[in-house]
């Protein structure tokens, strides 16, 4: 049995993680992390750096694989929120590499663009049947003097029924 | 004093002037405003006959209410707000006819594909008249966001903001529209 000191328990460290200790060595390795607290203490540290570095690695390549495998419905919207300039910049580094690598994407723009002027076109093409600003003028117009006629009224006739109660005042003190 | 000449003025100055109420002013603004809101209930109203009357009716609230408009910069946004809910309106008020178009949508597939194909055959059918059926015939929502989009040229933020929901439904909205247009007009295109 082969007994290593904590210094060479630290060289020996990532070799045994890598698995590329002698059958011996590594025995000596494990009898050593039992018996030095130290060290154990260490190889726990150590373990849960690399358990960490492997899983963001692992959540990494899985984000790759999503953005390589965009399934139709996203790359579709995409290609749709590209051509009007609404993606956000990685958004669109990501559909240009598409667009470099995959010939049926840069189909798919194209025809995009296709039919956003043939849209534009259409819609060139409507036009009123009529100018409005004739009618609504004149309706607007009718709406303000009936209003201005309904105020006049309401100021008149309340002027007139003041008129009569003044008189009929005026009359009762005079017969008094 | 000079006299104004209307037309030339820019769109700013001519809000300006209608908000105090003058009435050349108002003509133009409604001249240079119709058109866009023409168009885009034109697409977006199943109905011919209600286009003509819901233009109009939008023109008086956007001539009546233009007092309440802060910033002229927003004048575009703010009138197809006031477009939008006067189609809302005009929705709520006649549910019982348009209905059936809303309703119908998924089962209304096969029939549409039926409608078509007379004008595909018939090529004599202006373009229009195709892409103006497939806009009109695709869901409410999409149909307002391809339209804000297309037509008015809004940024995906602003259709958000008018048709009060988030930039990602405004996004796939917008996509999905796309996509069944060019399915249906992949002859045209």
């Amino acid at each position: 049995m082969i007994n290593i000191s904590c210094e060479q328990f630290e060289t020996l460290m990532s070799f045994y993680f890598n698995d590329d200790l002698s059958e011996s060595l590594r025995k000596a390795f494990e009898e050593h992390i039992s018996t030095c607290k130290f060290c154990q203490q260490k190889y726990i540290l150590f373990e849960g750096i690399i358990k960490d570095l492997k899983d963001s690695y692992n959540h990494l390549s899985h984000e790759n694989v999503s953005t390589k495998t965009l399934n139709g419905c996203d790359l579709y919207s995409n290609i749709s929120a590209y051509v009007d300039n609404e993606l956000t910049d990685s958004e669109t580094i990501k559909l240009k590499k598409m667009i470099i690598s995959k010939p049926d994407v840069r189909e798919k723009i194209e025809k995009m663009y296709n039919l956003k002027k043939t849209l534009k076109n259409s819609f060139e093409q409507v036009k009123p049947q009529k100018d409005y600003s004739k009618i609504i003028l004149k309706k607007l117009g009718r709406e303000t003097p009936k209003l201005r006629g309904q105020q006049l009224a309401v100021t008149l006739l309340g002027f007139i029924v003041l008129c009569l109660i003044w008189g009929i005042m005026l009359l009762s003190a005079i017969s008094i | 004093m000079n006299r104004i000449n209307y037309r030339k003025l820019s769109m700013n100055e001519l809000i300006e002037y209608t908000q105090e109420r003058d009435i050349k002013a108002t003509a133009e603004l409604i001249k240079r405003t119709q058109r866009g809101i023409y168009t885009f209930y034109a697409h977006l109203c199943p109905q011919h006959e209600s286009v003509s009357d819901l233009t109009q009716e939008a023109l008086i609230r956007i001539v009546k209410s233009i007092r309440n408009l802060k910033d002229s910069n927003h004048f575009n946004s703010w009138s197809h707000k006031i477009a939008i809910n006067i189609f809302y309106d005009s929705l709520r008020k006649h549910n019982r006819c348009l209905k059936t178009v809303d309703c119908d949508f998924e089962e209304l597939k096969n029939v549409e594909d039926k409608h078509s194909e007379p004008c595909e055959c018939c090529q004599s059918k202006e373009i229009e008249t195709k892409i103006k059926f497939c806009i009109v015939n695709l869901p409410l929502n999409s149909r307002i966001a391809i339209i804000l989009r297309e037509l008015n040229g809004f940024s995906y933020e602003e259709i958000a903001r008018l048709t009060d929901t988030n930039l990602g439904t405004v996004k796939s909205r917008i996509a999905r529209a796309r996509e069944k247009l060019q399915g249906e007009l992949s002859n045209f295109i």
